[in-house]
């Protein structure tokens, strides 16, 4: 059977698409005082350099929501902390009423999904007025169930940042965790430098309480941490492993071609969209040929034999399904993580997309994804 | 009976490949979340805090 490489390069790219359209949008209030570095951590945390000077959209007195055409994700950032306690009523009345607003869509795009609220830890001290407001606000959410981080930023200080997590744990509020970071690195002095850290963690601690449907949203608009989109990515290749295995078992000979590609172009645009990175046709195109064939004579024989077998009714079938189940996993899982690699290059900047055309880049692919079936054998 | 067998076969398959192309991403989607998060280490919160780390010395130059 001849596999159409252009035609499945197609499907990638449109199954791409479609996945990254059809991402779901995560919607982050971010409040907390002006200058406790809120702005820092969204463009820390986030792609797209969301916080410029300037931009957002006011949505109530005191908040603005920070988006960008295309990008699954929403900022609503709190204004007016400062400002005392009036204002700090006013502010925690229009949280309230935009998570209720989200709730009454009963649209997932549209919901609150999660508070960071922030607090400068360079600051020395939490100010009664946070955390009585946190008290009131955190019994309002009694009903409405909003998970709350608590973000510690400008953490350059262990000793300071564990003092004030202990200070804030000891208030007992109903948070879901206190969180230190420092989004930027730190200059000490003119010797040393503090080393940015925290913004995986606060991946981890979101990813715990987001829904399964928002999972793929957040490691795609998430910039913060690498081996986090590598851990996440693995983790489509395990489940696109596994069906593969099962369809590998189809009973009517050479159908598993058939059920194996869609699910392995579904895990591609899968790990595209984690990567969060503009893929072209041509890419994929120069992927797809250097990899199809590359598992040489062994897997070719292997899959002619299985489908034979499958001919022969009962023992045939389970034989001639075992072996067909075990190859198809193999490939998957050298394809998935040779893909994995690839992207890697290129969000590091390794590699040039446009490298892939080349014969020697071609080769390069063939040599990862052999050594990659290799390593699954 | 032999006619059975085919027709069995037939719609076996038809079953395995709808269930195939149309359920299993469905299903992967939701299953890759689980398996990722059950993959998380234990935070150490207590442990948390920068990397201190010299300054290059190219950058220092560069900035002076």
């Amino acid at each position: 059977m001849e596999i159409n490489t252009d035609k499945i390069a197609e499907d990638c790219i449109k199954a791409i698409n479609e996945k990254i359209k059809n991402l779901k949008t995560l919607n982050i209030i971010v409040a907390g005082k002006t200058g406790v570095g809120k702005s820092t951590l969204i463009n820390g945390m986030f792609r797209e350099n969301l916080v410029e000077t300037g931009m957002g959209k006011p949505v109530t007195m005191h908040m603005r929501k920070i988006s960008k055409k295309g990008f699954p994700l929403n900022v609503y950032d709190t204004r007016g902390f400062e400002l005392g306690k009036d204002a700090q009523v006013e502010v925690k009345k229009e949280v309230v009423e935009v998570i209720q607003k989200g709730i009454v869509s009963k649209d997932v795009n549209e919901s609150i999904h999660c508070i960071w609220y922030c607090i400068n830890t360079a600051s020395n001290r939490v100010e009664q007025e946070e955390i009585d407001w946190l008290k009131d606000f955190t019994k309002e959410n009694q009903v409405t169930q909003v998970p709350i981080i608590i973000v510690l930023t400008q953490s350059f200080s262990k000793k300071k940042a564990k003092e004030m997590r202990d200070m804030i744990l000891n208030e007992n509020l109903d948070v879901i965790q206190v969180v230190p970071v420092l989004a930027m690195d730190y200059d000490i002095d003119d010797e040393y430098i503090a080393k940015a850290y925290g913004l995986d963690t606060l991946i981890k601690v979101m990813s715990e309480v987001l829904p399964n449907e928002l999972q793929d949203t957040l490691q795609n608009v998430q910039k913060a941490s690498l081996e986090e989109k590598k851990r996440y990515a693995q983790a489509a290749v395990v489940t696109a492993t596994a069906a593969a295995f099962g369809e590998g078992f189809s009973p009517i000979p050479f159908s598993d071609c058939a059920l194996l590609i869609p699910t392995q172009v579904a895990m591609i645009a899968s790990i595209t969209a984690i990567f969060g990175l503009d893929i072209n046709k041509s890419l994929i195109t120069s992927f797809v040929s250097s990899t199809v064939g590359a598992g040489g004579a062994t897997i070719a024989g292997k899959t002619i034999v299985s489908n034979l077998l499958k001919l022969i009714p009962g023992a045939g079938t389970i034989a001639g399904g075992s072996i067909s189940g075990a190859t198809a996993g193999m490939l998957t899982t050298a394809l998935g993580e040779a893909y994995i690699l690839l992207m890697e290059a290129i969000y590091k900047g390794e590699l040039k997309s446009s490298e892939m055309n080349t014969d020697i880049g071609k080769q390069e692919m063939k040599k990862l994804f052999k050594e990659r079936i290799k390593a699954n054998k | 009976m032999q006619n059975t067998k085919k027709i069995w076969c037939i719609m076996s398959g038809a079953v395995i490949l709808v269930v195939g192309i149309f359920i299993v991403p469905r299903c992967l989607k939701k299953l890759t979340g689980e398996i990722y998060k059950k993959g998380h280490r234990k935070i150490n919160f207590e442990n948390l805090g920068p990397e201190i780390v010299k300054k290059d010395t190219k950058e220092q130059e560069n900035g002076n």
